[in-house]
């Protein structure tokens, strides 16, 4: 437990930061969401502090949703291909290209639910289970979200691959 | 692991990389907190057009300006409309804010003709200084003042001093940014509380005693901002005199987030000189 609402903003503003960036892909955005979800947390810390953390995240979650929402910027779900197993993989050499935040971008490029899943699953490292009590979902709606926004992740992540144009600045980038 | 699975771990670990440059301002608790403040005064600047209310009536004894009740009935819109014609009224006079938590409370004076507020938080927790081994525990000690915050300006334009009494630092800062929508509705404000009872809805819970007030409690359903926000108007003067705000929705909790207790005091120069914040000259500027 934290001793106090400023220790846990300067320990964890940081990480919460992130993945308002990653949730919203604007910087600006995301600091004031952070900023708007810790105003909660401090009004609400004889609660939250037990769990601070998880308190905020929360909110910011929800915050970034409105936000979008808001801001008419969502976009469109795409269906999942039938054939999933039979799209390119990527995975082997997309990493190559994370210097120039490839992966960042095609995040940005998922409609909401996808980008959310993506984030808490494996940047902040929640289960299933936990992100659906988060999203208020059920975790049979996480897994199809999470397998959604994997493929389309690994078809954008091909498209770079596909560019010339994209390899050659990744060589660049890398040299 | 599933394929899924491994190529979700490397994207998480490439989103980590990438966002690796992307790092917190320090003071950000400070700024949460001026952030904070800013709330009971942003919206006292405006001016409230008249309330077109319409809603169920409640009867209710409606208590003269003397004191003695006097049988007559009142709904809850002509107690709306009084409450908003009297915040309008109330322009010049200092409002002294109490908003109690857990650990402590803070107190809020603010004077909306000038566009100043003062406020002062204060708290049985103990800010850690560094030589403390379990930053994990709460250290707690007696009731005190941990940090005091002076604004001027309008919303989106907030000059705003900060001292830390615990840490004897201060700070100046100017703040630009626009408040959010969809915080919890300032009651103190015409307008922000017509406009949220326009989207949700208000209702005359009854006469109660408030300390030594006889009062009109309202109850605000803030639905959309996922509030509810329970109002205790001065049955003479209909200023507020307490507020209370519950979180609606699975996560609530089962007491008000935060309860206020206001005071109207009239602009004498004490009162005025509240809103004064200098930093003690042996402190240190951040």
């Amino acid at each position: 437990m934290f001793a106090s609402f400023d220790e846990f903003v300067e320990d964890r503003s940081t990480a919460l930061l992130r993945t308002a960036f990653l949730l919203t892909g604007d910087r600006g955005h995301a600091e004031d969401l952070v900023q708007t979800a810790l105003l909660r947390t401090l009004r609400r810390w004889s609660r939250a502090r037990a769990a601070p953390e998880a308190y905020t995240r929360r909110v910011l979650v929800n915050l970034a949703k409105d936000r979008i929402r808001a801001r008419g910027r969502r976009p469109p779900e795409t269906p999942l291909p039938p054939d999933v197993a039979g799209l390119r993989e990527v995975d082997a050499g997309y990493d190559r290209v994370a210097d120039r935040k490839v992966v960042t971008e095609a995040l940005a490029e998922l409609p909401l639910r996808q980008r959310q899943v993506v984030v808490l699953r494996f940047v902040e490292d929640l289960s299933v289970d936990q992100t659906a009590a988060l999203l208020g979902c059920t975790s049979g709606t996480v897994k199809s979200y999470t397998t959604r926004a994997l493929t389309r992740l690994r078809e954008l992540l091909a498209d770079f691959h596909d560019s010339p144009v994209a390899m050659k600045e990744t060589t660049d980038v890398r040299r | 692991m599933s394929a899924d699975e491994e190529f979700g771990r490397a994207v998480g670990d490439a989103l980590r990389r990438e966002t690796a440059d992307v790092r917190a301002e320090p003071g950000l608790a400070a700024e949460v907190r001026a952030r904070g403040s800013r709330r009971a005064w942003k919206l006292r600047t405006a001016i409230g057009a008249p309330l077109t209310a319409a809603a169920a009536a409640a009867a209710v004894l409606v208590a003269t300006a003397g004191g003695t009740p006097e049988p007559r009935f009142a709904n809850v819109a002509q107690v709306q409309e009084q409450t908003l014609r009297a915040l309008r009224s109330a322009q010049n006079q200092i409002i002294h804010e109490r908003t109690d938590y857990d650990s402590g409370y803070s107190e809020t004076w603010t004077d909306r003709s000038t566009r100043r507020y003062r406020l002062d938080n204060y708290s049985t927790l103990v800010q850690p200084d560094g030589t403390d081994t379990d930053t994990r525990t709460p250290r707690t000690g007696p009731m005190h003042r941990t940090q005091s915050i002076a604004g001027v300006g309008a919303p989106g334009d907030v000059r705003y001093t900060v001292v830390d009494w615990e840490l004897r630092t201060w700070s100046t800062n100017h703040d630009d940014s626009i408040v959010l929508e969809g915080e919890v509705p300032d009651i103190l404000d015409p307008d922000a509380l017509r406009t949220a009872i326009d989207e949700g809805r208000m209702e005359m819970i009854g006469p109660e005693r408030v300390g030594d007030r006889d009062t009109h409690h309202l109850r605000l359903f803030a639905t959309r901002r996922g509030y509810q926000i329970d109002l205790w108007v001065d049955a003479a003067t209909y200023l507020p005199v307490r507020e209370t705000s519950i979180v609606l929705g699975e996560d609530a909790p089962a007491k008000p987030v935060m309860t206020n207790d206001y005071t109207w005091l009239p602009r004498s120069a004490e009162n005025l000189a509240k809103l004064d914040l200098v930093a003690p000259p042996d402190f240190t500027r951040r």
